[in-house]
């Protein structure tokens, strides 16, 4: 297989864009992206218009029953209580814990249950910039939420523990001042005494400190 | 701490966290994760199929699969909507090419446009001016390169399978598609770089 030069890559980059490249172009494409960081960009800009068309797609009424004959197949095998806690997590994440279940159209289960902790995330200046909870149940979750006006960054979220292990949970994004996820953790939550969001960079960004939680 | 970003009075939880309680089996969660997104996922099925039945099947098929997969949905690639729409065309490919030996009519897909009455948040909201003005790039593009843009984009068709929907040498598929999608990504760059 022959190497795949840049104007090459450049030719066959609105294919690989739309995902139908096929065959040795596609091999060769790769291979030549895994080394080519402006290819990979010129790739990526593409890629953003070819999902925007997806987004531009029809939308359709579906028919009557869809969404109750759909969420009857998300159904998990995991007991209510479980659930509710998990929903209690995430109205902690979002820091509006009460409000979800107004928008969910029921009362949900209020923040601070026993095995759900939060904590805020604190800059290195001192200010909060953020909240994170975790939780353990039939697995421990983390949720992260970040409110931090001008910052645009991508974050790791490092798990301090009692033994003094750090553990990586996860990279997200904070765009415009604004990240959140929800990641399940290969750790316990009562393990966790910090969680540390760390800058691409390796620079300590800012802290939770859990262990009087 | 600021107060999160609320677009109306009554305030909807990120996508993302929706996606996080989906994941991890809450209830809730699903109805409303299903709820917000399922005129888009069950629209570009029905788009891509042109059948009811058929585009149900994989609507919930999607669903099914962004419930299991919810954990390796990574926010730096994308916002949810454009994750959970790319399960759908896959999953409405592959039924494509079990039940129908040749796709439906391209121009068809975007002949189905009915916004979704739900509210939207303010992700959606950005995303559906940013979708607004492709549809408008797409209807401007020349018929042949937009049939084959959208047999590439959303019926997953090579180069080599437009040209032989459309009667053409594979030569000349390859550049309608190519020179599609640049048209496409020119005028939203533009554009993008105008707001």
């Amino acid at each position: 297989m022959s190497a795949m030069i840049c104007a090459e890559l450049r030719e066959v980059a609105p294919d690989v864009a739309l995902g139908v490249l096929d065959g040795a172009d596609r091999a060769r494409a790769l291979v030549h992206l895994a080394s080519c960081a402006a290819c990979r960009r010129y790739v990526d800009e593409l890629s953003r218009t070819a999902d925007a068309l997806l987004l531009a797609g029809p939308e359709a009424e579906p028919p009557a029953g869809f969404e109750q004959a759909t969420v009857a197949l998300l159904r998990p095998k995991t007991p209510r209580v479980a659930r509710l806690r998990v929903l209690a997590a995430a109205a902690a994440l979002a820091g509006i814990a009460g409000s979800l279940g107004a928008v969910l159209g029921r009362e949900t289960a209020p923040a601070g249950r026993d095995d759900l902790r939060t904590a805020a995330i604190v800059g290195r200046d001192g200010r909060q910039v953020g909240e994170v909870s975790v939780h353990d149940d039939t697995t421990s979750w983390c949720l992260v939420s970040v409110n931090a006006p001008g910052v645009t960054s991508d974050y790791t979220v490092h798990a301090q523990l009692r033994d003094g292990r750090t553990v990586p949970i996860q990279t997200f994004s904070v765009r415009d001042g604004v990240g959140s996820y929800g990641k399940v953790m290969p750790v316990r939550a009562r393990d966790i005494v910090e969680m540390r969001l760390v800058a691409a960079g390796g620079g300590l960004w800012a802290t939770a400190d859990l262990s009087a939680t | 701490m600021s107060p999160p970003r609320r677009s109306s009075a009554v305030w909807s939880p990120p996508d993302d966290a929706l996606l996080a309680g989906l994941g991890a089996g809450d209830e809730e969660a699903a109805v409303a994760f299903v709820r917000r997104f399922q005129h888009r996922v069950y629209g570009l099925a029905y788009g891509i199929l042109g059948d009811a039945g058929a585009a149900q099947d994989v609507a919930q098929e999607a669903f099914v699969r962004a419930w299991r997969h919810a954990a390796a949905y990574d926010a730096r690639r994308g916002p949810v909507v454009t994750w959970l729409l790319a399960i759908t065309r896959n999953a409405a490919i592959e039924a494509l090419r079990v039940r129908r030996p040749q796709p439906i009519d391209p121009d068809s897909i975007l002949a189905l446009q009915m916004p979704s009455a739900e509210p939207r948040p303010d992700a959606l909201a950005v995303l559906s001016e940013e979708t607004d003005r492709l549809r408008a790039e797409l209807a401007l593009l020349p018929v042949e390169q937009r049939r084959a843009v959208l047999l590439a984009a959303y019926m997953g068709r090579t180069a080599r399978e437009v040209g032989d929907i459309e009667g053409i040498p594979l030569g000349t598929a390859k550049t309608r598609i190519r020179t599609g999608l640049l048209r496409l990504h020119s005028a939203m760059a533009a554009d993008r770089g105008a707001t």
